[in-house]
């Protein structure tokens, strides 16, 4: 071996220098680790102390004993434990449907040769955006007794009662879960690419046994479809505060909201719930992971071929649009319809019924301070959420989408998935709960019965999903992408500005959108955490509604909805004026 | 647009060198265990092993990508890394052209080439010029506008080549750049990189596991096994010399029989009785070997031929398989219980045929057997179902 001997000379004019940059990269990475963890104990640990609290009551004082399962007690007694099976019943239902219809249209999207399909996703992303308690509103007003059919001399009694109970909730439910299961079985049909079609076609000998071999291959994707609609389902509080409630069908989270809503509040019962809410909706997430970890799933690789598209014949295109328009209809086109319908109708619920079709309601939500303020305040919290949870989502993302995760990343990982599955209604209760307590006042943390808390409690819940989805896109950006940026010159902030975050910027801004949406319409937090004479948009809706001010409400709805709307379309436009064409070039969600 | 780099280090002089450079990366096994080597200005080095060999993680450390824990880099005589100390890789003022390519995608050709420029601080539109010369030497021009996904992976190879080419930064790192393509294209862009490097009178490191890659690029070559170098100098030097077994394996060889050292005709080379079998052969002695020692003859392909003529020792094989290359046969022949691989002969000897193998002792090296005896060497009873009942139904028939 031939080895030349090198003398290293200490008197090296950079190492001064490099010593302090390696000294801050450690800085960097320290802070990383810190912004992880005080991210972490503001938004989970508060839900960690509540949720403790079902069985230390006296934890945090206020308890009469340290350890107690009488919570746990109330939590199975009869009528506790019939919203949990109500719950439990209704979301195994509405997973089955929204799988079902999810299998369908992702079947027909991404492997037939049907038209319109930028409309049919379209028509999905829109149901994405739209909160379960408005489609509920929609489906009521136009079906109630005295609703918009029925002043169109209509008779929809009868399908008013059925909608009116049990069946109403799994289908509007099952209807709203459609995009997850879609979003979910799309990517594994698009990825099931036609090599293993072919192989399975030439050793199987029929297309029966063919079809055998390929339909396992989508299982991963059916059960997550199923467990994230069923978790969606089991945390749902848009249907179980208005529909169910009215209907007289206890759910879960109502029964939470309930313990905590009325007189004398009872903290640990409503903790209880959420432990049996929790478990509801990680127990199918549990199964999932565990079914797609037990075998191997993979179907991606370098070498996959274009998925085969079908060409149905016109009997066949007949039959496909005729289920997707049903459940396009059905779950996007009635709900508006009964909401935009309702709202230009004067003296809708009130004894008199609705007399004539009027702007009136628009009037009074433009020019009411009381009505027009709850919009602009949810529109500032939105765009607050929406960009802080772009922004520490992507942080997030960057951390958990690296392939040697550090315990950080791993304890991330975990806090983020069971985030995931957390509620809305026992986040806000486990933030009034913890934040409440007398210690934050004595840190100088008085965010209890402020709008900082409502934004808190939105930020919780919006960034594990959002990490999570940003983690997808950060894990395809390859590491020689940013080292090659490196080595040939950019530090590291130019490396990421210039590198990395125009691939991804799609991504982020899908990201920041439907963050946008989803927080502009959300109830269960807003519902729990508002400060007083600072309603949000949603509390607003529904306390119109609560007070039979049905055009109001349903005027405020098709504004909100349309507010979503434009400022989707402004962004995408902007992005598409704004960004370089290479930008665009990379992948996003819309 | 002359190298600044250059001008400041003639040629000749050390560019990079590594002392005791070893960096593990989970604390069990070392990825790399204390590497020295030299890399003098303008020089071609080609470092070769098999995956897991340690080869990325040295090209990485030199580029500053990966933290080395114990030894030392220099770059042009700076002390880029050792421990405690790491210059981040934008202040290492090197280029580096890596396995998939890595170009960014939402950039134009032009624009990810003119990206290495930047650094440089000369205007965007010199830079544009820069990039656009260079696009045309390496056979892109009309694809600056172009984007990455745009192009075939030939042309997104050159792309990177041209990146790192343009700022003329005097050290080159070539990160398994070949191994995507196929085999055509493999050679021309090997042809290109060396012509290309060699003009801008640039330093290059390059890493492959191809070691017709490796012979035909470098000025020197490394030869990495388990994150240790075990053999450094001119191609010519580890073909004919090779420091062991390994290097002799790793290099090219046509198979490997065992033996007896029964006597040393010359002092450099033994006459070895080959196990199982009634023939004698002459290799070179690697490493003191003595009567009666158990050895491995490696045989490089060159040396043995069904009917090469001469100073040759003959043996009996027989045929296990051909095939059909262009300028002749490459047979696969069984010696007894051993198998050697790229025979080669102008006719097609058909499967199973009795013949007389020529082996040419120049072409043969005799090493000491480790206690584990030869773990790489193929055997007939190795050999698939198929092969082994061809041979079997010869053995019958004959």
């Amino acid at each position: 071996m031939t080895t030349t001997e090198i003398i290293v000379t200490n008197s090296d004019p950079v190492r001064t220098k490099t010593r302090w940059l390696q000294r801050r990269r450690s800085t960097v990475s320290l802070s990383g680790a810190l912004i992880a963890v005080a991210l972490s104990t503001l938004l989970v640990l508060p839900v960690l102390i509540f949720l403790l609290a079902s069985v230390f009551p006296g934890l945090i004082g206020g308890g009469t004993s340290f350890f107690s399962l009488r919570s746990f007690g109330y939590a199975f007694s009869a009528s506790s434990l019939r919203g949990i099976t109500d719950s439990l019943v209704v979301s195994l239902f509405a997973g089955l449907i929204a799988t079902s219809c999810g299998l369908f249209v992702a079947w027909a999207i991404t492997r037939t040769d049907i038209s319109f399909k930028k409309f049919i996703t379209g028509s999905i992303w829109f149901l994405l955006l739209v909160p379960t308690y408005l489609t509920t509103e929609g489906w009521q007003r136009l079906l109630e007794p005295d609703g918009v059919l029925a002043s169109a001399h209509l008779n929809t009694a009868h399908i008013y009662h059925f909608f009116f109970g049990p069946p109403g909730v799994v289908f509007v439910l099952g209807m709203s879960g459609i995009p997850f299961a879609y979003l979910a079985i799309s990517v594994a049909l698009s990825n099931l690419g036609a090599e293993l079609e072919d192989a399975a076609r030439v050793h199987a000998g029929s297309q029966s046994q063919s079809w055998r071999v390929i339909i396992p291959l989508v299982t991963p994707a059916l059960a997550s479809a199923f467990a994230i609609v069923f978790a969606e389902s089991m945390s749902d509080f848009g249907v179980a505060y208005t529909l169910a409630a009215n209907a007289h069908f206890p759910m879960a989270t109502y029964s939470l909201f309930s313990a905590i809503d009325s007189v004398p509040l009872n903290f640990g019962n409503a903790a209880a719930i959420g432990w049996l809410l929790v478990a509801s909706a990680l127990v199918p997430i549990f199964l999932q992971r565990r079914l797609t970890k037990s075998k191997s799933y993979a179907v991606v690789s370098g070498r996959r071929r274009p998925v085969r598209i079908v060409r149905l014949s016109t009997r066949g295109h007949l039959v496909v649009y005729f289920v997707i328009g049903l459940i396009v209809v059905l779950s996007v086109g009635v709900p508006v319809t009964g909401i935009v319908s309702a709202s230009f109708l004067s003296g809708l619920g009130t004894t008199f019924g609705a007399s004539s079709l009027t702007l009136s309601n628009y009037t009074r939500v433009f020019s009411s301070t009381v009505l027009g303020s709850p919009l602009h305040l949810s529109m500032v919290m939105a765009m607050a959420t929406a960009t802080a949870t772009a922004i520490f989502g992507f942080y997030l993302a960057g951390i958990l989408a690296k392939k040697n995760q550090t315990p950080l990343g791993r304890i991330l990982d975990v806090l983020l998935l069971g985030s995931v599955a957390l509620p809305g209604i026992v986040l806000g209760a486990g933030y009034i709960f913890s934040y409440n307590q007398p210690i934050f006042s004595t840190l100088g943390l008085d965010l209890y019965g402020t709008s900082k808390l409502l934004f808190i409690g939105y930020l919780a819940s919006a960034l594990p999903a959002t990490a999570r989805i940003l983690i997808g896109p950060m894990a395809q950006v390859q590491s020689s992408v940013t080292h090659a940026a490196r080595v040939h010159g950019a530090k590291p902030f130019q490396a990421w500005s210039q590198a990395v975050l125009p691939i991804i910027s799609k991504a982020v801004v899908s990201a920041w959108l439907l963050t946008f949406a989803k927080t502009l319409l959300e109830l269960p937090l807003s519902q729990l955490l508002y400060a007083p004479g600072s309603e949000p948009i949603s509390v607003a809706i529904n306390k119109l509604t609560a007070g039979y001010d049905y055009g109001g409400g349903t005027a405020m709805s098709v504004i909100a909805l349309l507010v979503a709307l434009v400022v989707i379309g402004l962004a995408n436009g902007c992005y598409r004026l704004l960004a370089p064409k290479g930008w665009q070039k990379m992948g996003g969600m819309f | 647009m002359a190298s600044k780099r250059n001008e400041v280090l003639p040629l000749g002089e050390i560019m990079v060198s590594l002392k005791g450079v070893s960096k593990s990366y989970d604390s069990k096994r070392n990825a790399v265990g204390d590497v020295s080597f030299a890399v003098h200005s303008g020089e071609f080095l080609v470092l070769l092993g098999p995956s897991g060999s340690g080869k990325s993680t040295i090209l990485r450390s030199i580029a500053g990508i990966e933290r080395i824990d114990r030894g030392s880099i220099s770059i042009r005589s700076r002390t880029v890394a050792e421990p405690g100390l790491h210059l981040d890789p934008e202040r290492r003022d090197v280029a580096m052209v890596f396995q998939d390519y890595a170009l960014w995608p939402h950039m134009t050709v032009a624009a990810n080439v003119a990206f290495a420029l930047k650094r440089d601080n000369i205007s965007a539109k010199a830079r544009l010029v820069a990039a656009n010369e260079l696009l045309e030497r390496v056979g892109l021009q009309g694809k600056a506008q172009r984007y990455p996904g745009d192009l075939s992976g030939g042309e997104q190879q050159r792309v990177a080549l041209a990146r790192a080419l343009v700022g003329h930064r005097g050290l080159i790192l070539f990160d398994e750049p070949l191994s995507n393509l196929d085999a055509d294209l493999r050679e021309r862009l090997r042809i290109e990189i060396s012509t290309l490097v060699r003009e801008a009178r640039a330093t290059a490191i390059y890493i492959t596991h191809d070691q017709s890659e490796a012979f035909a690029l470098a000025d020197r070559v490394g030869v990495l096994n388990n994150g240790r170098l075990v053999q450094y100098g001119s191609p010519e030097e580890i073909f004919k010399n090779p420091a062991d077994l390994f290097v002799a394996r790793f290099t090219g060889l046509a198979g490997e029989l065992p033996g007896t050292v029964v006597g040393s005709p010359t002092g450099q080379t033994v006459e070895v009785k080959v196990a199982g079998g009634t023939f004698f052969l002459v290799a070179k002695a690697h490493g003191s070997l003595r009567c009666g020692q158990a050895v491995s003859i490696a045989i490089r392909p060159a040396a043995v031929s069904l009917d090469s003529p001469g100073e040759t020792i003959r043996c009996r094989a027989r045929v296990l398989d051909v095939a059909y290359r262009g300028r002749g046969y490459e047979h696969a022949v069984a010696v007894g219980e051993h198998v050697l691989h790229s025979v080669f002969s102008s006719n097609r000897v058909i499967r199973g045929t009795e013949v007389a193998l020529k082996i040419d002792p120049v072409g043969c090296m005799a090493f000491a057997q480790d206690q584990r005896g030869i773990n790489n060497s193929s055997s007939a009873s190795e050999l698939s179902p198929s092969l082994q009942s061809a041979s079997k139904f010869r053995e019958v028939a004959i």
